[in-house]
């Protein structure tokens, strides 16, 4: 047997850093796309939901040609930032990122949406800026919305296979994640080891679901509708 | 001063003419705007604070241009210094009411100002409690005082009483007024219900087919012997050689003889005003 906990860490690492990454990049996104009006909205809404839809080897291959160092962003990112995103952790956490975009946003979107609008206006009128307004006004009414997001973000990444096979391999201690662990475990037969980390892996997604579903009914038992 | 005098093509009013508005407003002055629902009432509001952006005009506010389109002034409604009642309150509700007024304070260190306005409105008890906990008066006060948590020079409001009851509305009104003389700030309040034009106000607006209609200290000043009342006209007819006039003020039913002459020139659902001086009963058309 073959077993250690590497991977799950691996895995684990991946999922935090995308989950943390994406909120903080997620928010401005989402709260344009929910408060702007413009011309092409529609376009940028398809772009950012095409990794729902989208088989992941797609958005692999994608990201293995555009970060393989004989091409130009690739040899672009190897030459100035000293920086190869092909089988790499970072090249990891980068598909992670684009891979669960809609994840984050959608959650984000929604809530957002479905604030009152002259919630905002009310904090506009008593002189705060829109940054203050964010902060203090909106995102703490959407805590629902954003736990759903950073959950779904968070459980989505630790399920991702297709595109960690594509752009980064199966190297131990930086690519080789809990998923890609147990593909290779069927494949050399050894059903012990991969029995265990899809043990761990259901008993770890449960657990998440299950406090954010509780906390959830908590955050929306105390909700306020006005 | 105030000086208003703006256009602004609206697509949702019943009428195709743009709203035109021309208003001189006095400092501290306690002004209704009145009008049925559709006219613009609520859009005059948004412009004058800078919500929505008026076609043509200029909005002057103690010397200082809020608002004029040929230099393209816009004053950002974060600098406009106003206070702002929204019609469905808008309360924050992740914040308590005191955390409410601290948010909209200037200076959340001048505790005392804060506690007055509490005391005014009898919400000291409750400074703790999330909106949402509150009673469908207590939100209103909240909003209404967390507009003069900044303390604005001009304080709008839109359609403040519409959800409330009437009781619960009259007394609202009267704390209100009792607000505005201790805190002396220019108060434009819109509304299309008849009781908010009852009582002491400075000046009445209607807006009516777009337009605005400024009906400026008509038995309205306080000063003199005179008070007045609005109400709509239920019907007329004759008594012996006068006529009756059935006229709905609040929920009362006013009967006012009058000569047959007054009597000729009015129909039933007019609004009209009651001016009583020294003994005389006036009747007036409004708009």
């Amino acid at each position: 047997m073959d077993f250690n906990f590497q991977p799950l860490i691996l895995s684990l690492e991946l999922s935090l850093i995308t989950t943390v990454l994406l909120l903080i990049i997620g928010i401005p996104i989402a709260s344009f796309l929910a408060f702007k009006t413009f011309r092409g909205k529609s376009i940028l809404e398809a772009i950012v939901s095409l990794p729902l839809v989208l088989p992941p080897s797609v958005l692999g291959f994608y990201l293995l040609v555009a970060f393989s160092p004989n091409n130009f962003f690739g040899k672009f990112l190897d030459s100035y930032f000293n920086l190869r995103l092909v089988f790499s952790f970072s090249g990891l956490v980068l598909g992670s990122l684009i891979y669960s975009l809609p994840f984050m946003i959608h959650p984000l979107q929604a809530g957002l949406q479905a604030l009152a609008p002259n919630l905002k206006e009310a904090s506009y009128s008593l002189g705060k800026s829109k940054k203050e307004t964010m902060f203090k006004v909106l995102l703490p009414n959407i805590k629902p919305a954003i736990l759903t997001g950073m959950v779904l973000t968070f459980a989505h990444t630790l399920g991702e296979f297709g595109v960690v096979l594509m752009i980064g391999g199966n190297l131990e201690g930086s690519t080789k994640v809990a998923s890609i662990a147990i593909y290779d475990a069927v494949e050399s037969l050894d059903f012990r080891s991969a029995h265990i980390y899809s043990l761990v892996l259901i008993i770890i997604s449960f657990v998440i679901l299950l406090i954010t579903y509780g906390l959830n009914k908590r955050l929306f038992d105390n909700r306020v509708h006005l | 001063m105030i000086k208003i005098s703006i256009e602004k093509a609206i697509p949702t009013t019943l009428y195709s003419q743009p709203l035109r508005v021309n208003l001189e407003i006095g400092t501290g002055e306690f002004v209704v705007i009145y009008g049925k629902s559709g006219v613009g009432k609520t859009s005059l509001l948004r412009m004058i604070a800078g919500l929505l952006k008026p076609d043509q005009g200029v909005i002057e506010v103690n010397q200082q241009i809020w608002f004029n389109h040929l230099n393209k002034v816009n004053l950002p409604i974060q600098k406009r210094h106003l206070g702002f009642v929204f019609q469905e309150l808008a309360l924050f509700p992740n914040m308590t009411v005191m955390e409410n007024l601290l948010y909209a304070a200037n200076n959340p260190k001048d505790q005392s100002y804060l506690q007055r306005l509490l005391n005014i409105t009898d919400m000291q008890s409750l400074r703790s409690r999330k909106p949402a906990t509150l009673s469908g008066g207590q939100q209103q006060r909240l909003a209404i005082i967390r507009a003069l948590a900044r303390k604005p020079t001009i304080l709008l409001l839109d359609e403040p009483f519409s959800s409330l009851d009437y009781q619960l509305a009259q007394q609202l009104r009267a704390e209100l007024k009792i607000l505005h003389k201790e805190l002396k700030f220019t108060t434009l309040l819109v509304s299309h219900d008849p009781n908010d034009i009852n009582g002491q106000i400075d000046q009445l607006v209607e807006l009516k087919h777009g337009n605005a209609h400024q009906l400026r200290g008509t038995a309205l000043h306080p000063t003199q012997n005179k008070s007045s009342l609005i109400g709509k006209i239920l019907r007329v007819y004759p008594f012996e050689s006068a006529f009756i006039i059935e006229i709905a003020v609040n929920q009362e039913i006013l009967k006012v003889p009058t000569d047959p002459k007054t009597a000729q020139g009015c129909h039933p659902n007019q609004m009209v005003q009651i001016t009583f001086i020294d003994g005389q009963i006036l009747l007036s058309q409004l708009g």
